[in-house]
């Protein structure tokens, strides 16, 4: 069933390190914090973390295309792969789109909006490794397009949380005032990025297992997984909700343990979140049917 | 905003599933089949293959050489063509098979048949 943990492994770490810098780089714009959290040496790191990831993640992908090993794999089975339509493609923009966020970072720092688009389309562009890519067609683009945005939304989600983590941690120098300020802010964007979630992952899914339902569902593991993600959802909703109907506004109202209660929900919930990818990381390289 | 999620959720209901790994659909020969010696032999599958990383080889039963083939795709993608050279003589054949698609997934198999 795991027959490709380097494949399982690298698309996490791909899904990990992506969407969390694009998350960071979305925080800055949307939330009031001091930018010296997330300095530009952290996000050219992730960028150059990437770019490693992405380039061993084609010679992965070249050699299990091709039933090679991983020291068999040559410049033409690499190149073959970037030739292929939509998957090909959306590698060299990828790797293109992280070397820029690396030159931006490095060259214009202020530069916080281009870097986020920059950042944006490299998460993107992961859309292409699994089941979005292989649909064919319209439907194809409208499956591409709602996983773009399930990657998007999920990013500012992960992002959200390790700043709020790093925010609470002890010895952090920010305020409580901040940090309550900044949970205020994200109340919109969470909400937004929830519904997002909630409409592209059930358009997702409805275009890979197909509707009605098949007879053979949940023979293979691809359901159960599935299942599994959407259990660890909503108990991520559940921590979310905790946080902002009681824990946020009891640290706006100055409670004394509320910073520690909240870096405690907020620990879990990350844990969780990693958790889904790990899941999400396998489920892409599954099929819905048993056969 | 009802109406963006109806209509998403229609697109997607609407939509023929997609992703599953490439399968052996049918065949000509059929496997098992005990046929005249066929100008070619074809492979239908289920997704578009990449032809670039999907083929085909025939071997004999008997371990005895089963001679050139030459591997063509129909325009879909979908159809895998092997032609023989030369006429294929009396026994039996195997033709071991491998496709990828766009879910990225190798999948291999074989397809026996015998040439009266």
């Amino acid at each position: 069933m795991l027959t490709d943990p380097l494949a399982v492994l690298l698309r996490f770490a791909l899904y990990a390190v992506l969407g969390l810098m694009f998350g960071l780089l979305a925080f800055r714009k949307y939330s009031p914090m001091p930018t010296r959290l997330v300095g530009r040496q952290v996000i050219i790191a992730m960028a150059a973390l990437g770019l490693v990831l992405s380039g061993t993640g084609l010679v992965e992908l070249a050699a299990r295309m091709h039933g090679l090993s991983l020291a068999d794999v040559g410049m033409a089975e690499v190149a073959t792969i970037l030739s292929l339509p939509g998957l090909g493609t959306a590698f060299g923009v990828r790797i293109a789109a992280l070397l820029a966020t690396i030159a931006v970072m490095a060259i214009w720092p202020a530069r916080g909006r281009t870097a986020l688009m920059l950042a944006g389309v490299a998460l993107v562009c992961l859309a292409f490794q699994g089941h979005a890519g292989a649909t064919e067609g319209r439907a194809g683009l409208g499956h591409l397009l709602a996983t773009a945005l399930h990657l998007v939304a999920a990013g500012i989600w992960l992002g959200a949380l390790v700043m709020f983590l790093a925010m609470s941690a002890r010895g952090s120098q920010i305020d409580r005032g901040t940090l309550a300020a900044s949970l205020k802010r994200f109340h919109g964007v969470g909400t937004m990025v929830v519904a997002t979630l909630a409409l592209t992952g059930s358009v997702a899914f409805l275009m890979i297992a197909g509707w009605p339902l098949p007879a053979a569902a949940f023979q293979s593991p691809w359901w159960w997984l599935l299942a599994l993600k959407l259990v660890v959802f909503v108990a991520m909703l559940g921590l979310a909700a905790v946080n902002r109907f009681h824990l946020a506004p009891g640290l706006a109202a100055g409670q004394v343990h509320a910073v520690q209660w909240i870096r405690r929900s907020i620990m879990l919930e990350l844990a969780l979140g990693v958790f889904i990818l790990a899941l999400v990381a396998w489920l892409g390289l599954l099929a819905p049917d048993p056969g | 905003m009802s109406r963006l999620i109806a209509g998403a959720m229609l697109f997607a209901m609407a939509a023929a599933p997609a992703a599953a790994h490439p399968k052996l659909l049918a065949s000509a020969p059929a496997e098992g089949a005990a046929v005249a010696a066929p100008g070619e032999i074809r492979l239908q599958f289920s997704e578009k293959l990449f032809s670039k990383m999907s083929g085909a080889k025939l071997v004999r039963a008997d371990g005895k050489p089963a001679g050139a083939a030459e591997v063509n795709f129909a325009e879909d993608g979908k159809s895998l063509m092997l032609v023989p050279a030369k006429p294929l003589a009396a026994g039996g054949y195997t033709v071991e098979w491998y496709g990828v698609a766009g879910d990225t997934h190798r999948v291999t198999g074989t397809l026996h048949f015998t040439v009266r």
